[in-house]
């Protein structure tokens, strides 16, 4: 069904426009500062930074507040703003192993090098709720961090990098090396300048996996996990932490550090191929902004998914992975149901009606005339 | 990064504006204003492909104090960051060293500060190493 735009409601169309800002200031609770959010609220942060593909983490947690805490509108706002910006170049690129470390585990090996590091973490908690938060006063703030710096006296920092735990299956010669990257691995694509055409080079592929909605990739990777692929992930290892930016100085051509962003790496070991050769690991990646273990977990195993030579399943399916994943786009499309269809709508009703009629008078025992 | 620029990009305003009143703001040209971009952000995945991480929100600022040019890229819209880091850059690319060590005695306290943060949270973060124990059935 075609949509066929409509004109007038403008009062009304400011009205809510009034109204939706209304929702927000009704309450009696102070207003919410843009640094409350991003220094309380980080997680929400870091996923509108890694969904709007910006890291700006001030803007990203203004249009957290402005959304209402909807991540998806907060960053199609993070998108529509990035788009009033020129583009002023490309970093150098980074490797995982440059992340500064606060957190790195692996569940394929018990004995790391460098050893696990759990980092700050839900994992062991028991999602209960803690009630202690409703009185979450500046005293018991102050409290809390002197007891949480108790007993440090003799513990060595933590090393700022650490090496990569595949680096074991590679010493051994158990991971396959090749990903079948069909461009090389020189070209980049950017999917910000061109169209993601098929089948994607892997630096597309990964591009878009990175930008990507989080509940959109962990469903098409849950579908993989569940039974509909053959994947099984083991977490060869999780890092978060902060990767260092650098460009080519301007002046002096030597790499330029202009700062740090915070990411979260994945690497997922899959079950072993023996299509070529003696039998071997195989691996997906995930990287993207800020903390956000399960989108770092869902993009490797989809990454892993997508090599499969002969795809059986959607998340083997590049095309069907790919096209589906990224929020403002399905945001936009599932939007776009909302607005006027009256014209073709009515077209559709009338087409129904006829057939209908039709019907009537062409089915024996139907009509006034049978009904008497 | 510089330390100039991690402590610059790291202070408050009235810190900002006490360095500004340190400089011979009279003497340093402006050659190119603070002005806002993105940066795309390059990683390189296990098997040596780049890919397009994401876009990050830069400003940059490039100043000339007495023949020597000052380039600065600070992350996010910081307009007062840039100028004062690519201020500081060009300030100590020249030989006035009476003023270089007025702006490192000025930044030094706050490096400290910033260094003994940095050490205590990797302290915090290494009492989370763990080592697991395999649990034997039977």
């Amino acid at each position: 069904m075609g949509y066929v735009a409509v004109k007038g409601g403008e009062e009304a169309i400011a009205q809510a426009g009034k109204l939706l800002t209304y929702q927000r200031l009704k309450g009696a609770s102070d207003p919410l500062e843009v640094r409350q959010i991003q220094e309380q609220l980080y997680l929400a942060v870091d996923r509108v930074m890694s969904e709007g593909s910006l890291y700006a983490p001030d803007l990203a947690a203004l249009a957290f507040k402005q959304a209402a805490g909807d991540t998806l509108e907060a960053a199609f706002m993070l998108r529509a703003y990035r788009a009033t910006q020129p583009r002023v170049g490309y970093s150098l690129p980074h490797k995982g192993e440059e992340i500064r470390i606060i957190r790195r585990i692996s569940a394929a090996f018990k004995d790391i090098p460098g050893g696990q590091v759990l980092g700050p973490t839900s994992d062991y908690t028991l999602r209960l709720l803690d009630f202690e938060l409703l009185e979450d006063t500046p005293r018991q703030r102050q409290a809390f961090l002197q007891a949480l710096g108790r007993d440090l006296a003799g513990t060595r920092p933590l090393p700022l990098t650490f090496p990569k735990v595949i680096d074991i299956l590679r010493k051994e010669g158990l991971l396959a090396e090749a990903l079948g990257n069909e461009e090389g691995r020189e070209k980049i694509f950017d999917i910000t300048r061109q169209s993601l055409t098929f089948p994607a080079s892997r630096s597309a592929a990964l591009q878009t996996m990175a930008r990507s909605e989080t509940g959109g990739l962990l469903l098409l990777a849950y579908t993989n996990m569940r039974g509909y692929g053959d994947i099984h992930p083991t977490v060869g290892e999780l890092r978060v932490g902060y990767l260092p930016v650098r460009i080519e100085h301007p002046q002096t051509g030597a790499p330029y550090t202009i700062g740090e962003v915070k990411v979260t790496e994945a690497e997922v070991i899959a079950r072993f191929t023996a299509a070529e050769g003696s039998p071997k690991f195989t691996l997906g990646y995930g990287l993207c902004f800020g903390h956000n273990e399960i989108k770092a977990i869902a993009m490797a195993v989809l990454d892993r998914a997508m090599q499969a030579p002969e795809p059986r399943m959607p998340s083997e399916d590049q095309e069907f992975v790919l096209s589906h994943l990224d929020g403002i786009e399905s945001l936009g499309f599932g939007s776009h149901w909302k607005l006027p269809h009256y014209v073709t709508f009515q077209s559709d009703l009338d087409r129904l009606r006829r057939a209908q009629e039709a019907g009537k008078k062409t089915k024996p025992g139907s009509g006034k005339d049978n009904a008497t | 990064m510089s330390d100039h620029q991690s402590v610059i990009m790291a202070m408050e305003r009235e810190s900002l504006a006490a360095l500004s009143e340190l400089l011979p703001n009279e003497e340093i040209r402006m050659i190119r204003p603070p002005q806002t971009g993105l940066l795309m952000m390059v990683a390189k995945d296990p098997f040596a492909t780049d890919f397009c991480l994401g876009e990050i929100l830069v400003t940059e600022a490039e100043t000339e104090y007495r023949g020597h040019r000052g380039y600065a890229m600070v992350m996010g819209d910081e307009p007062e960051k840039a100028t004062l880091t690519a201020a500081v850059a060009a300030i100590f690319q020249g030989n006035n060293d009476v003023l270089k060590t007025r702006i490192g005695q000025f930044l030094a306290p706050l490096a400290s500060s910033l260094s003994q943060k940095a050490e205590w949270e990797r302290r915090l973060l290494s009492k989370t190493q763990v080592n697991f124990e395999t649990m034997v059935k039977g």
